[in-house]
């Protein structure tokens, strides 16, 4: 299990841009994709999240806003910008090749 | 809004510098704590229950308070450069206003031509009113982009308004006395033709207490 959360924690970055990409959408919601698409196995912590967010504001992928609810407290919404698309495409393919690799490498043979 | 959630937040908080950029995360994180809160509460978990499950869901922020605070030390960095640029602004200036005289002098010794002479000298005032301007709106500059810059003015202004108070005083007394000294030497000596250079006396005398403040908040610093 360990392991599992070291590797997706490698691509924090990736998943939070492919949330970004169908909308733009705030900490909690994106967190509560993660949550329904892995059927409640994985979740990001909120510090994690935060600073994956600080993070990739920084390096202009994604950028932030504060929401007008009429009630309630405000939302922080993100974006994901032109370069934060190039970025995730090139982590899909990054990830894909990695995939392969790994397969071909620990996959018993002949199965 | 749970209170409950608040308080623990407010908690993790505690030690954070007093800036824009914590108390922007900070209203992120209640928000998206609450939401969660409410979220489970509704889908039917007990309060009591959610609550712990909301806090447990927080994680480590205070790597990340200390994440973002070394930012914040290169920040630091950044505005001392601007001070130490912007008394050499401030410098290079003040060293112009007290040579147009000099220049004036030396040019109408060394050609005869008033009208030069005073072009000169105002070549070199309007030079350095230049500076003084252009370092003015460049460090304004800064206070926009970064709010650490204005968390830094902001103790700035606290600490130093009794000083800005003295100094403020120092000008409004000067420009009335200057102006009074002026019209007594000129009715006196009718010099009128070289009394003028009072005036630049008193840019030159701001100019200074203006450097002398700035030295004293660097030392203090």
């Amino acid at each position: 299990m360990s392991i599992t959360s070291d590797l997706l924690r490698g691509h924090t970055d990736t998943i939070i841009l492919k949330q970004l990409l169908k909308s733009d959408s705030y900490g909690y919601e994106i967190n509560k994709s993660i949550q329904e698409r892995t059927r409640g196995r994985y979740e990001l912590k909120e510090a994690t999240l935060y600073s994956a967010f600080r993070r990739l504001e920084e390096t202009g992928l994604i950028s932030s806003y504060w929401g007008d609810e009429t009630t309630g407290a405000r939302r922080r919404y993100y974006t994901i910008t032109g370069s934060g698309k190039k970025m995730y495409a090139k982590n899909l393919d990054d990830w894909n090749e990695a995939k392969e690799i790994i397969d071909e490498l620990i996959k018993e043979e002949g199965k | 809004m749970n209170e409950r959630i608040r308080a623990h937040i407010e908690g993790l908080f505690e030690n954070a510098p007093k800036s824009n950029k914590f108390t922007e995360l900070k209203e992120e994180l209640l928000s998206n704590c609450n939401c969660k809160y409410d979220d489970l509460v509704a889908g039917g978990t007990p309060p009591d229950d959610a609550y712990k499950q909301v806090i447990a869901g927080i994680g480590d922020v205070s790597e990340l308070i200390s994440q973002l605070q070394t930012g914040q030390s290169a920040d630091a960095e950044l505005i001392e450069k601007g001070r130490v640029r912007s008394a050499l602004l401030v410098s290079v200036s003040v060293g112009l206003f007290i040579l147009s005289p000099a220049v004036y002098m030396f040019i109408s010794y060394l050609l005869h031509r008033d009208e030069f002479a005073i072009l000169a000298m105002f070549g070199c005032i309007a030079a350095g009113v230049g500076l003084l301007i252009y370092n003015s709106m460049t460090k304004v500059r800064y206070q926009k982009t970064d709010d650490t810059m204005i968390e830094e003015f902001r103790e700035w202004k606290v600490q130093n308004e009794q000083s800005k108070n003295f100094r403020g005083l120092i000008s409004s007394v000067l420009w009335p006395l200057i102006l009074i000294t002026y019209f007594l030497i000129s009715f006196f000596s009718g010099a009128w033709h070289i009394t003028w250079v009072l005036f630049i006396v008193g840019v030159l005398i701001e100019g200074i207490i203006g450097i002398i403040f700035e030295l004293r908040k660097g030392k203090d610093k």
